[in-house]
């Protein structure tokens, strides 16, 4: 949940807040789960819709001074991959990290993420074209 | 050749992920822990169809114990550690909250049309096709009780166990206890498994003081659930 969170918010903090609501969310609409078998996509689901929320509201506000620098991926040495998923842009650093960290299928990720099948399998795609490009060029720095 | 890179690809990169620890804020389990501390209690789960009749089970239990508790007539048969309330259509259901449980005659039928009948056969709760509803709650608890109607299955909340409430207790001597059904329809919820037409239940009872073996529930199935809607729980023997 916190790193599904994470993936649509810019800081801990931030996806620390959106797991708490989500917990007390799914807490408060745990008569509404029927399938224990879907306990984990419905979970993440929460958690992905509380930062949905959080990001909603931290967009009223947007102070110049707290814009993170970009970081080009040819610039960067990525320790490991989660860090390498964070540098991807949000659509597909949220399939990637639903996909990979948390496991969850393509159908799962589309309904959680409102989104076609094939739109999902795009962005994964796209991702792993991506992150192969960086752990790529990640490898050939410490082959330096 | 380049589905293989691919496939490798992707196997690495599960493989990272998996490997890769979380990392998380510090203090955030903590405070996680905390939150979740704070949340008003729950006993049963409630997702799958074992736990979902569980509920109806411990919603029909909540209503023996506590009859047992006026009346002392009442035992569950307890198997290493686990009451068996009964056994639904689905599966043996358990509740390992139960550790003494008779299943003596305690049944009737009132108003409405609707009854709850707990006998040595079981639990059965029929409920003929009405338009009559009631609605009133459990002190400061709720039930959730399941129920099924043909193809039609429902279900009641129930926020908190209320046979696990202690105060109960006091309250069924001192003051009585009472339980009315309303059976309304509503929307599937996300996930949901049902088959044919949801409609949820609310649900309150009331034991007098002094109780000593007359239980009723009044159904309202509003539409499409012709016929008797019936909760039925085998017998221990």
């Amino acid at each position: 949940m916190f790193r599904a969170a994470r993936s649509l918010l810019d800081s801990d903090a931030d996806a620390e807040d959106a797991v708490s609501k989500a917990v007390l969310n799914a807490w408060k609409s745990s008569s509404r789960l029927r399938d224990a078998k879907k306990v984990r996509a419905w979970l993440i689901k929460i958690a992905v819709n509380s930062a949905y929320e959080i990001r909603r509201k931290n967009q009223k506000v947007v102070y110049f001074d707290e814009i993170p620098d970009v970081q080009l991926p040819d610039e960067h040495r990525y320790d490991d991959l989660w860090e390498a998923v964070n540098a991807l842009p949000e659509d597909r650093r949220t399939a990637v990290t639903l996909y990979y960290y948390d496991g969850l299928s393509v159908e799962e990720i589309a309904s959680i993420l409102s989104l076609p099948e094939g739109t999902v399998k795009s962005r994964l795609s796209r991702a792993r074209d991506q992150l192969r490009q960086m752990l790529k060029e990640d490898s050939g720095h410490e082959n330096r | 050749m380049k589905t293989d890179n691919y496939d490798s690809f992707d196997e690495e990169l599960r493989s990272r992920a998996l490997g890769e620890d979380c990392t998380l804020p510090d203090g955030f389990e903590e405070r996680l822990s905390n939150n979740l501390g704070m949340l008003p209690e729950k006993k049963s789960p409630r997702v799958i169809h074992v736990v979902r009749y569980a509920l109806i089970a411990a919603a029909l239990c909540a209503l023996l114990t506590v009859t047992a508790f006026a009346t002392g007539v009442m035992r569950f048969k307890v198997e290493n550690g686990m009451a068996i309330l009964g056994r639904f259509s689905s599966g043996i259901v358990f509740d390992e909250n139960l550790r003494d449980y008779y299943g003596n005659n305690i049944a009737a039928c009132l108003e409405q049309g609707a009854s709850v009948v707990i006998n040595e056969e079981g639990v059965k709760a029929i409920a003929p096709n009405q338009t009559h509803g009631v609605e009133l709650s459990v002190e400061d608890g709720r039930f959730i009780l399941y129920y099924q109607c043909g193809e039609v299955k429902g279900s009641v909340d129930m926020t908190e166990d209320i046979r696990q409430n202690g105060g109960f207790k006091k309250n069924i001597s001192e003051s009585g206890y009472r339980m009315n059904i309303t059976v309304y329809p509503a929307e599937p919820d996300d996930g949901t498994e049902f088959e044919g037409n949801f409609y949820r239940v609310k649900g309150d009872a009331h034991y007098p003081p002094g109780y000593t073996g007359t239980s009723s529930f009044t159904f309202d199935v509003p539409r499409k659930a012709a016929g008797n809607c019936y909760m039925n729980v085998e017998p221990i023997h």
